[in-house]
């Protein structure tokens, strides 16, 4: 069964950077550059993992992740970014509020890209296999 | 004159007066009179003069002051009335209390014209001594009371005149504050600071800037690495690139650590080892040890004692320092700076020394001060070392400096090994 990533980056060169390193993985990957496009996505399919930037115009990355989880509790999701300060006291706030997420440092590389998508993804299908 | 004091004979509380004696002047052509008058009233506080007539009676009037009158009414030449007259148009005798001495009965038009004249009180020959010493008393207590409020009033004067000088004088003051106040912030190592703190500002911005095209960069190269023969020429130049990215993504990480701090205004205490503070400003200088060919010289293990330590700042403290070290040694054949630091059950003593060109000694003692710079004005701000002093006394601690004119300098920085 085909994982389903999706990457919520307004940067293109990021997106492109997910694109290139999960080509031959198998997983299919879909990106979108707001976290209002993202919502939508999420609401359509079904995605195991999502990449998530924190700085972007309209809905911020803390906003978008608290929107996502109303949808779902248990979709992987994953906050990518270079500094975090900015949104301290926000991301703070959401893990009060029990809003469960990881955080990855920007810059990552192609292996990094590779090795973590696979980990989490085979971390979910034993999960799933369990059921 | 010898001071005395005196008890008030009707409030038993002390005269301190400023006179110790008091003037009294007695008018009569009858010499017996006049002795009759003065040895009742004898007594050391009264200074008594006596006078035959008026004319000898107005010459003392001129010299002295008097604080009663006791003027004979009827005399020959000039009477009584008369001379008070002329007394009430001298300014210095208008106020003398006047005590007519009149063997007449007490007639109601002498009164008036007496009152008028200014007289205050009578005495009907032949007196009662008791009663003479008692008017004469009552004026001179307001005699003296008189003067001491006229003393008290000049010094008021006196006083309200220093308060309008002295505030003349600060206003003086905080107009040359002011004006000094302005030249400073015009001064160009103000400025220059200025320019320093929005570059650090923008120079974090640009960091951050930095990171998303990097990441897109080193992704890209390493997708055509992997899609590329291992002997296609164009193989050893993709990964010549993506070294060069990682370097250049290693630069960014650095400054956005230190900025980090800086942005976060962390303003607190921490426990932080000394040498892990040295290894995260070597990490930012690495390129001008390597450019400049620079040789470090670590003579520190890696346990020293965790501290309490403001991080920011120290930061600042020896960031400053190691490009005080590499500044000084540009023109130096020989480059290294060395680094130890020592501890004990007190004390953390870190020292950084270089192979510059030094300080000459008449300089030495002017090197923490602020403002004091050998640079160019661009290059640095004078205010450098005066900060970091400041930091290191926050922190209890000490900064010492020594150094040899064309050897080279050392800093040492002693923090306290315990809670600050």
């Amino acid at each position: 069964m085909t994982k389903q990533v999706l990457v919520i980056d307004d940067d293109e060169a990021i997106r492109k950077s997910f694109i290139l390193a999960l080509e031959d993985t198998g997983y299919s990957i879909d990106t979108t550059e707001s976290g209002g496009k993202g919502i939508k996505l999420f609401e359509r399919n079904k995605y195991n993992l999502i990449f998530l930037d924190l700085k972007m115009p309209g809905l911020n990355g803390v906003e978008t992740l608290r929107e996502l989880r109303k949808l779902d509790d248990n979709v992987l999701i994953y906050i990518i970014t270079a500094f975090y300060g900015d949104y301290f006291p926000e991301l703070q706030k959401a893990i009060e509020d029990k809003i469960d997420f990881e955080v990855l440092r920007k810059p990552l590389n192609n292996e990094q890209i590779i090795l973590f998508t696979k980990s989490m993804l085979n971390k979910s299908a034993k999960y799933q296999d369990k059921d | 004159m010898n001071k005395r004091n005196r008890r008030d004979r009707f409030t038993g509380n002390n005269i301190r007066s400023s006179q110790d004696f008091v003037n009294i002047l007695i008018v009569d052509d009858n010499n017996e009179s006049l002795r009759a008058m003065e040895m009742v009233l004898e007594t050391p506080e009264y200074h008594i003069f006596k006078a035959n007539s008026g004319k000898e009676a107005l010459k003392f009037v001129l010299k002295e002051e008097f604080a009663v009158i006791l003027l004979d009414v009827n005399m020959p030449e000039i009477d009584g009335f008369e001379i008070a007259k002329l007394l009430q148009k001298r300014e210095i005798s208008r106020k003398t209390p006047i005590i007519f001495v009149t063997g007449m009965h007490h007639n109601e038009f002498y009164e008036k014209e007496g009152y008028a004249l200014g007289a205050v009180d009578y005495l009907i020959k032949p007196f009662n001594p008791e009663f003479l010493k008692a008017k004469v008393r009552v004026f001179v207590e307001l005699s003296k009371k008189n003067h001491e409020l006229s003393l008290k009033q000049i010094q008021l004067q006196e006083t309200l005149e220093k308060e309008r000088q002295a505030k003349e004088s600060l206003k003086v003051i905080a107009k040359n504050l002011e004006i000094a106040n302005t030249k400073l912030l015009e001064t160009p190592q103000i400025i220059q600071a200025e320019k320093m703190i929005a570059l650090g500002t923008m120079i974090a911005g640009v960091a951050h800037e930095l990171n998303n095209p990097m990441m897109g960069i080193l992704n890209f190269v390493q997708y055509c690495k992997k899609h590329t023969d291992a002997e296609d020429r164009r193989y050893d130049v993709l990964n010549d690139t993506e070294k060069e990215v990682n370097r250049c993504i290693g630069i960014v990480e650095n400054l956005l650590t230190f900025s980090h701090f800086q942005q976060d205004g962390k303003n607190t205490f921490e426990l932080k080892r000394c040498n892990e503070i040295i290894d995260d400003i070597f990490k930012l200088l690495k390129y001008r040890f390597e450019k400049e060919k620079v040789k470090i010289l670590k003579e520190y293990k890696h346990n020293c004692p965790a501290i309490y330590l403001n991080i920011n700042n120290m930061h600042q403290v020896f960031l400053n320092l190691f490009i005080n070290a590499l500044d000084s040694m540009m023109d130096s054949k020989r480059r290294e700076i060395k680094v130890s630091i020592d501890w004990d059950t007190d004390f953390v003593k870190v020292s950084i020394k270089d192979t510059g060109c030094g300080v000459p000694e008449k300089n030495i003692n002017k090197v923490f001060n602020p403002f004091f710079t050998t640079k160019s004005i661009g290059k640095g701000t004078g205010l450098g070392l005066s900060v970091c002093q400041s930091i290191i006394k926050a922190h209890r601690g000490q900064i010492q400096f020594e150094s040899k004119e064309g050897l080279g300098s050392k800093f040492v920085v002693i923090l306290r090994n315990k809670k600050v």
